[in-house]
């Protein structure tokens, strides 16, 4: 998979450690994502927040939450999609929105929408070329014979069913080079094998220096995370590591047994 | 400064080409040719109406006077109305609407907005300066027929700049507020500001230059056709359209975002001429909202029947923006029909579809009672009822509307008759645009009897022009309803009696409101009586041909 050769905010953060060692308080290097006491309301409604989280490079992050607990609002707002109410996101070191933050995030919505006039072929080539990825075709191959989806190359990815669009839209995500994926339930509607091929295209990015947050219910992905969020009515609710606290319960939207309590917001 | 990915514009560049050529290899030219030939049917046949509306009566010394002193103000009037259109507009998130891929694949990549919105924020200026240009060109012909001075080439042209500007006016006003996101309150302060001091420059015949959009409307009249003031409001327009398109690289993401899902249903909507979802998308597009708390709260009282209870609920929660439109149509409309009065005949059919567009607000416990075929069904109550039961909320609540009308009439025509005359003609006839509105939200439900029954008697060839026609009726229904006016005016005009004739007049619309109320209540009736018809024919046909 084709990314930047070194990520803006990681350079950033070895200068600024090395060359400010007299400050008393240092200013937080930059992470891969930093949302600061985000809100956003739908006239007198809150959708979501006050929200503050900050996501270091290379971590694989869960956020779970009930239907409406607010996870595709903020995954929304992360990509900028949506305009918060109040507070601001970096993605990277940049402001979110930027041309640096658009060339730093791939972003694979939960509702796919494709042209109505070009092939998935066209589509692949068109959001390669768009993100500066000149050599795009090899891995249009492999991403597409991964999923699933080599025969259909040529078919208009509209008129595909459900699963189908959801497996392009991930060809879509992982055409580009990218340093944050930001996935918003991309397990719904896929088949085993779907799923299968998207775990190891995650685990895949991850392993190769992109920090990747999946908002999902599947326990399969769940499991193997670093750090687990979890929403309830705008709000974080719980965010800590996997590793200690009972994921099943957080996922069926129950309080983790018990003593874990490392809430941070 | 924006970093720019040459490999990115050019990628952009190359698959909007890539683009175009795929949809030009789509295109069924059969039927695109057949659709030129419709359109220029259609056009062709609007021309020709508005033209014998106009009558080819020269004006006289005194009518050229008028004309020369008024028709600068009253033109810049109807630019002032267009720009606050379209500051409404850009305040709601428009004027763009861009696909929702064009959103998640373009805006979200590293190509600069600017490059990404530059090419629709042109072509969506384009489209609306032509359109403009066209319509302006028309009536610079129409009002050549009548002006002694002037040709018909300078008419035309001078025509064509005037509706060209105002054209690109809508789009320019829309794009300068959403780029420079000034706030909705504001804009309608500005906009409403903007038409009163126009609409006060006309009214009071102050001298031209006084209102704010004088110099636009005199492009029409004034002499020779190129002059100074000419190119200095055109150049304006010109400089602002420009400005307009830079500030393109400032539309909101989440605005396009919204608005690229919502455009394409509408677009999908108005070709299947259903009207109810052309309503509910514009309320979204607007992000018209009911209130949550009501307005008011009904008592309960045994005798009110529920399903005109659950009416009133409804209309208790509507919003006050839908609140001053409404008002606004309705005196919009009583303005009509003083011009009717006055002698401008044609303003009839924009008074009853006025009405008709109220009509649409105010049946809304009715269109949702439609937009919810499953739920009725399962009512233990005969489906002709409850909607019937649901006109009663409507009409009861076209009280104060009238009564808004009744008094703007009294405003353009202060004389002791006229709030009389004015109850008499605007109950019927906002009775119509209720009525009208009415047809056109039952005729979208479901046909419990079994499916397009229309279809089984007619054939093909017939069915293109139904359809039309059934999109035609409803407003044609608000149209005849607001009829009393004109023979008020034929009355006065013979010296017979105003309001014995009026009063017939209305009765007969009134009348014609009973018949479509019977309608909406009989309608599943009627539909299974002729479906039977239908059926026992085919039978005995069937039986004819086997012996």
């Amino acid at each position: 998979m084709s990314r930047h050769p070194q990520p803006p905010g990681r350079q950033r953060a070895a200068s600024n450690s090395s060359s400010t060692p007299e400050i008393p308080v240092a200013p937080l290097p930059p992470a891969a994502l930093v949302v600061t006491d985000i809100g956003k309301n739908y006239g007198d409604a809150p959708a979501v927040g006050p929200v503050s989280l900050r996501v270091e490079f290379g971590e694989r992050v869960a956020l779970i939450g009930h239907n409406g607990s607010g996870k595709t609002t903020l995954l929304r707002i992360v990509a900028g999609l949506l305009e918060p109410s109040a507070g601001s996101v970096t993605i990277g070191q940049y402001k979110v929105g930027s041309i640096e933050a658009r060339s730093y995030l791939s972003y694979i919505a939960d509702q796919p929408t494709f042209y109505d006039d070009l092939t998935l072929w066209e589509h692949l080539e068109y959001v390669a070329l768009l993100h500066g990825n000149d050599e795009w075709e090899q891995l249009a191959s492999d991403l597409l014979g991964h999923l699933g989806l080599f025969e259909r190359a040529d078919d208009m990815p509209n008129r595909f069913s459900r699963g189908l669009k959801q497996k392009a839209a991930i060809a879509l995500g992982f055409i580009r080079p990218f340093e944050l994926l930001i996935v918003d339930e991309p397990f719904v509607g896929l088949d085993a094998r779907g799923k299968e091929a998207l775990l190891e295209l995650l685990e895949q990015a991850n392993s190769e220096g992109a920090t990747v947050v999946v908002a999902t219910h599947e326990l399969s992905f769940v499991h193997t995370v670093t750090r687990i969020i979890a929403l309830r009515d705008g709000t974080v609710v719980h965010d800590g590591s996997a590793s200690n606290v009972n994921v099943d319960a957080l996922v069926r939207n129950e309080d983790p047994v018990g003593e874990h309590d490392d809430k941070q917001h | 400064m924006e970093k720019v990915l040459p490999s990115g514009v050019v990628a952009l560049r190359a698959m909007r080409n890539t683009r175009r050529r795929n949809r030009i290899a789509d295109i069924e030219w059969f039927e695109a040719l057949y659709r030129v030939y419709i359109t220029a049917i259609a056009g062709g046949s609007a021309v020709l109406f508005l033209s014998g509306l106009v009558s080819d009566e020269k004006l006289n010394a005194s009518g050229y006077a008028d004309l020369a002193q008024h028709g600068p103000a009253a033109l810049g009037l109807f630019a002032a109305l267009v720009v606050f259109l379209g500051l409404r507009s850009g305040a709601n998130g428009g004027p763009l609407a861009i696909e929702a891929p064009e959103v998640t694949i373009v805006l979200m990549s590293p190509v600069p907005y600017s490059r990404a919105l530059r090419h629709p924020a042109i072509q969506r200026l384009r489209t609306s300066t032509f359109m403009g240009g066209l319509a302006g060109a028309i009536a610079g012909q129409l009002l050549s027929r009548r002006v002694e001075t002037g040709s018909f080439l300078t008419f035309t042209v001078a025509g064509a700049i005037y509706g060209a500007c105002v054209g690109s006016l809508f789009i320019t006003s829309a794009l300068l507020v959403h780029g420079l996101k000034i706030s909705r309150p504001v804009v309608t302060a500005i906009g409403t500001m903007l038409v009163a001091w126009q609409a006060w420059v006309l009214t009071q015949s102050l001298a031209i230059g006084v209102g704010p959009f004088d110099s636009l409307g005199s492009i029409v009249l004034a002499e020779p056709v190129i002059n100074f003031q000419r190119i200095i409001t055109v150049f304006v327009v010109i400089v602002l359209a420009g400005w307009g398109v830079i500030l393109s690289s400032r539309l909101s993401l989440e605005a396009l975002a919204r608005r690229s899902s919502l455009v394409a249903q509408l677009h999908f909507a108005v070709t299947l001429q259903d009207l109810r979802t052309v309503v509910l998308l514009r309320r979204q597009l607007s992000q018209e909202h009911m209130r949550q708390k009501p307005w008011f709260r009904l008592r309960r009282r045994r005798l009110v029947p529920i399903v005109v209870r659950r009416g009133m609920h409804s209309l208790a929660h509507f919003p006050l923006r839908r609140i001053g439109r409404m008002a606004l149509l309705a005196m919009s409309a009583a303005a009509c029909q003083v011009a009717v009065f006055r002698g401008t005949t044609p303003t009839v059919v924009a008074s009853g579809l006025l009405l008709f567009v109220l009509g649409l607000d105010i049946i809304e416990p009715l269109s949702q009672e439609v937009d919810q075929p499953d739920r009725t069904d399962s009512l233990p109550i005969n489906r002709g009822l409850l909607m019937t039961q649901h006109l009663i909320a409507p009409f009861v609540a076209l009280i104060p509307f009238v009564l808004i009308g009744m008094a703007t009439a009294y405003i353009l025509e202060p004389h002791p008759a006229t709030l009389g005359m004015a109850a008499l003609v605007g109950i019927p006839a906002a009775l119509a645009g209720v009525a009208g509105a009415a047809i056109n939200a039952v005729k979208g439900a479901p046909d419990p009897v079994g499916g397009a029954f229309e279809g089984l008697a007619m054939p093909p060839e017939m069915s293109g022009m139904t359809t039309m026609l059934r999109a035609v009726f409803p407003p044609l229904i608000a149209i005849v309803g607001s009829v009393p006016i004109v023979a008020a005016k034929v009355a006065s005009d013979n010296g017979e009696n105003v309001f014995a004739d009026t009063t017939r007049a209305s009765l007969g619309a009134c009348i014609m409101v009973g018949f479509v109320v019977s309608w909406v209540h009989q309608r599943d009736a009627i539909h299974k009586w002729w479906r039977e018809l239908l059926a026992n024919n085919k039978a005995q046909n069937a039986n004819r041909t086997r012996s």
